[in-house]
């Protein structure tokens, strides 16, 4: 045998097998992880097989329903399924929506679950261990348990379910979405925890709100002076519910408890800019005599949306709108009788109390006159590419030991066991025809509260907040309470009928914008987080004696006049008369509109900004604990009242500072801050992106120069804004419109990924039909049926 | 020029019969039976990595392939182009590479 020749077969050989061997796995390097090349370059299976061709229809038969589902995409990607009764209808949904948003379904059910460190390694730890913390898969457990009780209602979620599954079962690899090939994972398939663990996270964004620790910091620090900075309500707001309560008041006074200060920093707040219009008019604002519904989520923006628009047709209902992915029914829609929507009421709900413990390796505590044990709940936590993590998490009477450091239990609204089949509400909402049905179908609705508006085509409008809202004594929740106390627990819940509610008011309009849900009649104490600037905007909009067109209306979510710049601008301006610079020349002529092409918006911004930080230095010299910004309206009306606040005294100046030198320093600062700047106009001076889900920037949508605030209707910020918006005329056939910033499909490669946000960024919509059979589309992608054995 | 011509087409053949079988990199199989066919060891390579390179090359190119050679650009920070040549070498290396084992497999001498 000739040595040289296998010497080179030898060479050849191991040279090969390496090579696949390296382009068929993933390598972490310290920049960022190179995924497997051969696997997503290779034609076949990779990313290339992502490409939309041509659209085919598919049969199915012997699928798991019970008659024909027939299912047809219109030329915006957007699904009519028709179905002869509701059960299939649901199997559908959820073939369409998993046909869609496949990758989105699952990562935002891992999220709550703390399992993203599973697929996206080690960096993700911290948060799924946060995640472990606050309970969610805790939470999630607990759904499922409630909704078992509940097996004709669950027959709804499984057939959603099954039809989820359904899709999946028939994928091979190469059907994948682009991103788990590009991170080497497998698809995992649905469960009804899942659908829970979606609820979760929604509760998560929208009531895991609190500042307990951060209030009882500052009230341990600034003690009698705490309400002179953190008063709770702004006198100026008008409650989303424009009436006076005569109801016995039975808000008990207890008086908070000083604890603090804390110095450890063990979470994140929720995000800023979460918020929501709605509103409807009755005919009598309507220039057509129709009642007109509207309704915009402000929430994050993200690719794939977090909107997926669907129509489902049965022989008792015909409804449009868009549904949450991972969640049956529709959200924010319209059928040919009714409209809906909701935004966020920001009662809080989620509550930290203090462990006294019994013995010092902290496993039993105080509770009245008992000494209790901590329960266990072990977390395993897969990390890829290395060992599991397992974290013990200690649950009280009260909920998960959420904060060790600081012996924090928390009390939460989302780890209740519901006693209704809450995931009923938007399926339900859906088949409505009257009010007294869509009280019925939102009564089962328990966590996040929302403010869920409506209106018909014979003209009634309605809104109530459905959820759980818990009584409370006095500032109960407002700072961290003692743990070793039944008192302090919630005293049960309002009752539904006590919920703040109204139907057809007098001043012909309802609306809700995340402002204070009642005025100081309501005989319920409620603290929380409330947005007061929107709502006084709409209200005012909506109370001109006029009557409004739908131009009108969509001119009102285009809306970005900055009502607090209106309540402030004017003493700033007047504190400096006497000077000049590019500043004041672009101030003293400005509208108070955030346009993109504004130079005034951004410089209002900034100054405004500077004196918030001078007025507050007291506060914002802390940076050694968490504190509670102090809200911008007291400052816009520290402003506009000229009052003299002792806190407008720079602390540690030999000066006694007034009013008018903060506004002067201030401006100087902005001066200083904008050097070079000056020319930037507001559109561009921030950058407002749509980020795909894994912040990918291939898959992203960077650089739109839009206006807007999170204080002006139009909520735009960088990267949260108005999600979907909608606005829908109920007439004999209604008349509605809407989109959102995104596409149906959550295929990068797809021409339906992104391309609705040109129109969504200019502020026109889609028109939203309601054909009742396939043959009234006019443009047919294509279309699927499923048949029965 | 016979000897280049069947090992291309024997490549061609089996890389596309494979791929129904095995996963992407099934070529190697395809490299190694058709490198066997000749006894030139860089002739049985470039004809190996010839044949898969643009038997990828082209199915890439005849599909509705552009969104993802952009997308996939810009994740490499690439010009679109180029992705589907890139695709093309790693096809066309591994059976080249393995149509060289091949042929040192099948034949004793080179000549």
């Amino acid at each position: 045998m000739n040595v040289s020749r296998l010497f080179a077969l030898f060479f050849w050989s191991v040279l090969g097998a390496l090579l696949v061997y390296a382009l068929n796995n993933s390598w972490s390097t310290a920049n960022a992880p190179i995924p497997a090349l051969g696997q997503i370059l290779n034609p076949y299976s990779g990313l290339w097989a992502n490409a939309e061709g041509a659209f085919e229809n598919h049969d199915f038969t012997g699928a798991p329903v019970q008659e024909e589902v027939h299912i047809v995409y219109d030329d915006d990607l957007v699904p009519h399924i028709y179905a002869d009764n509701l059960q299939d209808a649901l199997f559908a949904q959820g073939y369409v929506e998993a046909q869609n948003r496949l990758f989105q379904m699952d990562v935002s059910t891992r999220d709550p679950d703390g399992r993203l460190s599973e697929i996206l390694g080690e960096g993700l730890l911290k948060r799924d261990l946060s995640q472990r913390r606050l309970g969610l898969g805790y939470a999630a457990d607990n759904a499922v348990k409630a909704w078992k009780k509940f097996p004709e209602e669950l027959k709804l979620l499984e057939a959603y379910t099954a039809g989820i599954n359904y899709y999946m079962d028939r994928l091979s690899p190469k059907d994948w979405p682009m991103e788990y090939k590009l991170l080497g994972v497998e698809p995992e398939s649905w469960s009804i925890r899942k659908s829970a663990l979606l609820l979760k996270a929604m509760s998560q964004t929208l009531c895991g709100y609190e500042e307990d620790v951060e209030n009882s910091n500052a009230l341990a620090l600034f003690k009698d002076d705490f309400p002179l900075i953190y008063p709770e309500r702004n006198s100026k707001d008008i409650p989303v519910i424009p009436k006076s309560y005569i109801l016995p008041s039975e808000v008990d006074e207890s008086n908070p408890v000083a604890y603090g200060p804390m110095s450890d920093i063990f979470r994140k707040r929720s995000p800023d800019g979460v918020g929501s219009n709605n509103w409807a008019i009755m005919p009598e604002k309507s220039a057509t005599g129709n009642a007109v519904l509207c309704n915009d989520p402000h929430l994050g923006l993200s690719l794939p949306s977090v909107w997926f628009e669907v129509h489902i047709i049965t022989p008792d209902f015909s409804a449009r709108g868009v549904s949450l992915l991972g969640m049956p029914g529709i959200m924010i829609g319209f059928n040919q009788n009714i409209a809906w929507g909701e935004t966020n009421v920001g009662h809080d709900v989620m509550d930290y109390h203090k462990i006294r413990w019994a013995n010092e390796d902290k496993t039993s505590y105080y509770y009245d006159d008992q000494v209790l044990d901590v329960e266990y709940r072990i977390e395993r936590i897969p990390v890829r590419g290395k060992e599991d993590v397992l974290d013990t998490v200690k649950y009280t009477v009260w909920g998960p030991l959420a904060n060790e450091k600081e012996d924090l239990a928390l009390r939460w609204i989302v780890h209740d066991q519901v006693d209704k089949p809450d995931f009923l509400t938007f399926i339900q909402g859906m088949t409505c025809s009257n009010y007294q049905e869509y009280l019925e179908a939102t009564a089962v609705f328990y966590a996040p509260a929302q403010n869920f508006i409506y209106a018909d085509n014979e003209g009634n409008i309605g809104l109530r907040i459905n959820g759980n809202l818990p009584i409370k004594k006095r500032e109960m929740g407002r700072f961290v309470r003692p743990g070793d106390k039944s008192e302090q627990a919630w005293q049960g819940f309002i009752s539904r009928e006590d919920n703040p509610q109204e139907y057809n008011p007098e001043q012909g309009y309802l609306a809700s914008a995340n402002q204070w849900s009642a005025d100081t009649s309501y005989p319920y104490y409620y603290n929380g987080n409330f947005e007061g600037f929107r709502g006084r905007r709409i209200n005012a909009l909506l109370r001109q004696d006029k009557k409004f067109d739908l131009e009108d209306l969509q001119s009102f979510q285009n809306d970005v006049y900055h009502v607090m710049a209106a309540d402030a601008l004017p003493t700033m301006l007047k504190h400096v008369q006497g000077e000049d610079n590019f500043l004041l020349e672009q101030l003293r002529s400005w509208d108070y509109q955030m346009s993109p092409g504004s130079r005034a918006a951004m410089f209002f911004d900034v100054w405004f900004d500077q004196f918030h930080h001078l007025l507050w230095d007291e506060v914002y010299l802390h940076t050694e604990m968490e504190l509670p910004e102090p809200d911008l309206w007291h400052t816009a009306n520290i402003l506009s009242s000229e009052a003299d606040h002792p806190f407008i005294d720079i602390k540690g100046s030999s000066k006694k500072e007034t009013l008018k030198d903060l506004v002067l320093e201030s401006m100087n600062k902005t001066l200083d801050s904008l050097d070079g700047r000056q020319d930037l106009q507001y559109g561009n001076s921030r950058n407002v992106q749509i980020r795909h889900l894994l912040r990918i920037p291939a898959f992203s949508v960077d650089s739109l120069p839009l206006g807007g605030h999170k204080h002006t209707l139009n909520a735009q910020q960088s990267t949260f804004g108005p999600s979907w918006r909608m606005m829908v005329e109920l007439s004999d056939q209604p008349n509605a419109f809407g989109t959102y910033p995104g596409g149906q499909s959550g295929n990068p490669a797809s021409a339906y990924y992104s391309n609705r946000i040109e129109t969504w960024a200019s502020g026109s919509y889609d028109t939203l039909s309601l054909p009742s059979s396939g043959q009234e589309i006019d443009r047919v992608l294509y279309q699927i049926k499923f048949a029965p054995e | 020029m016979k000897k280049f011509l069947s090992v291309f087409i024997v490549a061609l053949v089996l890389a596309f019969v494979v791929k129904w079988i095995l996963p992407w990199w099934g070529i190697a199989l395809a490299g190694v039976l058709a490198g066997g066919l000749s006894n030139k060891r860089f002739l049985a390579f470039f004809a190996g990595f010839l044949s898969v390179f643009l038997y990828w090359y082209s199915l890439i190119l005849w599909g509705p392939h552009q969104k993802v050679a952009e997308l996939s650009g810009d994740l490499f920070t690439l010009p679109a182009g180029a992705m589907p040549l890139m695709s093309a070498v790693i096809g066309g290396l591994i059976t080249g590479i393995f149509a060289l084992v091949g042929s040192l497999i099948f034949h004793k001498k080179s000549t």
